[in-house]
């Protein structure tokens, strides 16, 4: 930003010393531990990572925990403690049927995150493979397969996942295969770019001069160089998962009753949302927290591999 | 002229390949159709009646060719599950849907570049960070919490507008707006966020550009250089992402309709896929995939005339 102006007008020059004074003065600051700089320092660069993988990491760590510990069972209903706000007992309040939405949340996080998980890294491999194949062969091949690619990613990304869950037999994990798809085109441009990137690179030809075979070349010598963008990608594309889960959760089309999900609680608030705020409150924060520490990890990679 | 007739041909052609592939999938899907109009108390003889009437038992070609040839003369065939033809469900439905997208879309272009601009203009590090963390939330949350959030402050709380009291454009126009505004700005949100980056970007970009330099060593003033010099080509390079925020808007108002209880297509696309109802989802289908190809075909004839640099080098 401050390097990036190379004229030789005064006012341009003029207000790159500001810039660079103003830099200097904030990197003192940081020195110094300012409240000022700090806070600013949080939300860039590595500290962006880190918030992430602390805010995901607790996420995680309830979802986990939920296996074997709840504090409320997470299916009983007891009509003596309905509606209740948020308190020491029941850190997000009772829904109208009482039961603990803390506790239906900690569950909703494993299943939501189960879900886009697997999602992600099923659409990564197919689209790892992909890739590679059509960026490394090219020709007829990579044509149709890029056609098709860029045809599915026109359409809406919900419409895809509703015409899949659709055709698909309805089950428990339906919604997987459903998402996985809407994940493909991206990574596997991703993989097929980088692939035709190092293809001709000379490291790869030296070890194709000494009888590699084409399959090592490409998962030994090219795809650990794609690492770091796909990653990053990955991450992100976790955060658009539970978006698209939870969307289809409170459709009443992904994760099936009775296990809680994020989407299908908020579904289940909406209607009393005057009444008890918290119950809808709490999936979907819940929601927008998860995603934001996706994003920032993600962001937070960006940054720190490929800058 | 050339490059106008190609881009069509390849509409048409992408769109071929789509209705292909749409009549296909739904064809594979385990269930015969017959049987789930009739139930399961239906006779053989009804069964094959129905068949027969449907067309069913011929082959898959004809089929096709008869779906093709009924969709262009607007008949979709029938819905399973309202018992009434595809197209008699789609009245009215469409023009709310379209309505709601060219609210969201207007929403999204009024807001997201002078935003983007106006952000540009600005390096200093608070209004960055403040400008990212914004960003970040708004294209976090999803769309049916925001629409909830917008239902409860607005509706419920301020009584701005009635929730789920849908009020049709012709019975009542203001009280219509008044209900639709909300929806729009629920779906407008994450995609404004994603032009106004986009913009920003750009903007900077060609501000360091040597036009910029003469047009401040002219004299001009910053408002007229950023508004009148860099934004027209900032707006060039941000032109090819309509089709996505097209899209993005459609992918919204599926749910979003949802949410506020609006009767549009994605109201009735959700409703038949949930109850399996395939010539409805078929046509939905292809509805949304004529007006997503019509959408890009138009932005690329656009590019064309907007920017003299990409006639020229073809």
């Amino acid at each position: 930003m401050v390097n990036a102006v190379n004229s030789g007008v005064p006012g341009e020059l003029k207000r790159k010393k500001v810039e660079n004074a103003a830099e200097k003065a904030r990197r003192e600051k940081k020195g110094h531990k300012s409240k000022n700089a700090s806070v600013s320092s949080w939300v860039t660069g590595d500290a962006e990572l880190r918030i992430g993988l602390v805010v995901v990491g607790f996420i995680v760590a309830l979802g986990i925990l939920s296996i074997f510990y709840t504090p409320f069972d997470v299916y009983e209903m007891n009509t003596s403690i309905r509606s209740q706000a948020p308190s020491l007992t029941h850190f997000f309040g009772t829904d109208n049927f009482g039961r603990d939405v803390f506790s239906r949340a900690m569950v909703g996080a494993r299943f939501t995150l189960l879900v886009s998980v697997s999602t992600v890294l099923l659409a990564a491999v197919i689209s790892i493979i992909l890739g590679l194949v059509c960026g490394y062969a090219g020709g007829m091949l990579d044509e149709i397969v890029m056609r098709v690619i860029d045809a599915i990613n026109s359409f809406p990304s919900i419409l895809i996942a509703l015409v899949m869950v659709s055709i698909l037999n309805y089950g428990k994990l339906t919604i997987i295969p459903a998402l996985v798809i809407m994940f493909i085109p991206s990574f596997t441009r991703i993989v097929r770019t980088g692939t035709l990137q190092y293809k001709n690179a000379d490291f790869v030809l030296s070890n194709k001069v000494f009888g590699d075979s084409d399959v090592r070349i490409l998962f030994v010598h090219i795809l650990p160089n794609i690492y770091p963008l796909l990653l990053s990608s990955i991450v992100i594309g976790l955060s658009n998962a539970i978006l698209a889960e939870s969307s289809m959760s409170y459709l009443g089309l992904g994760i099936q009753p009775p296990i809680p999900s994020w989407g299908r609680m908020l579904k289940e608030a909406q209607d009393i949302i005057f009444s008890t705020p918290w119950a809808a409150l709490a999936p979907g924060l819940m929601i927008v927290v998860t995603i934001v520490g996706l994003n920032c990890i993600g962001e937070g990679i960006r940054k720190k591999y490929l800058s | 002229m050339r490059y106008f007739v190609k881009k069509f041909g390849i509409m048409l052609l992408t769109l071929f390949v789509i209705s292909i592939v749409t009549f296909w999938l739904f064809h594979i899907v385990p269930g015969d159709p017959a049987a789930m109009m009739l139930g399961t108390s239906a006779s053989q003889e009804q069964l094959d009646d129905l068949r027969e009437e449907l067309g069913l038992n011929r082959p898959l070609v004809e089929q096709y060719a008869d779906w093709v040839t009924g969709a262009v003369h607007g008949d979709f065939g029938k819905s399973i599950m309202y018992r009434k033809p595809v197209a008699r469900l789609l009245k009215g439905k469409l023009s709310v849907t379209l309505i709601l997208g060219a609210m969201s879309l207007a929403l999204v272009i009024l807001i997201g570049i002078p935003l983007g601009v106006f952000t540009a203009g600005r390096k200093h590090a608070i209004s960055e960070q403040l400008l990212n963390i914004v960003n970040i939330l708004g294209i976090s949350i999803p769309g049916f919490f925001l629409s909830i959030l917008l239902i409860w402050v607005f509706g419920l709380v301020l009584h701005w507008f009635a929730p789920g009291r849908f009020v049709t454009l012709a019975r009542n126009p203001a009280k219509f707006f008044q209900f639709m505004i909300f929806p729009a700005i629920a779906i407008a949100i994450p995609q404004t966020c994603v032009l106004s980056k986009y913009i920003r970007t750009a903007v900077i970009e060609e501000v360091r550009s040597d036009y910029v330099r003469t047009a401040r060593s002219k004299g001009s003033t910053k408002f007229r250089i950023m508004y009148v010099h860099v934004l027209k080509n900032a707006i060039i390079s941000v032109v090819p992402l309509i089709g996505m925020i097209v899209s993005g808007i459609f992918s919204g108002s599926i749910v979003i309709e949802q949410v506020f209880g609006i009767p549009g297509i994605g109201r009735l696309l959700i409703a038949s896929v949930t109850s399996r109802d395939y010539p409805t989802v078929q046509t939905l289908v292809m509805y949304i995939a004529i007006l997503i190809l019509v959408v890009n075909f138009i932005v690329d004839i656009l590019i064309q005339i907007l920017d003299p640099r990409i006639r020229i080098s073809r």
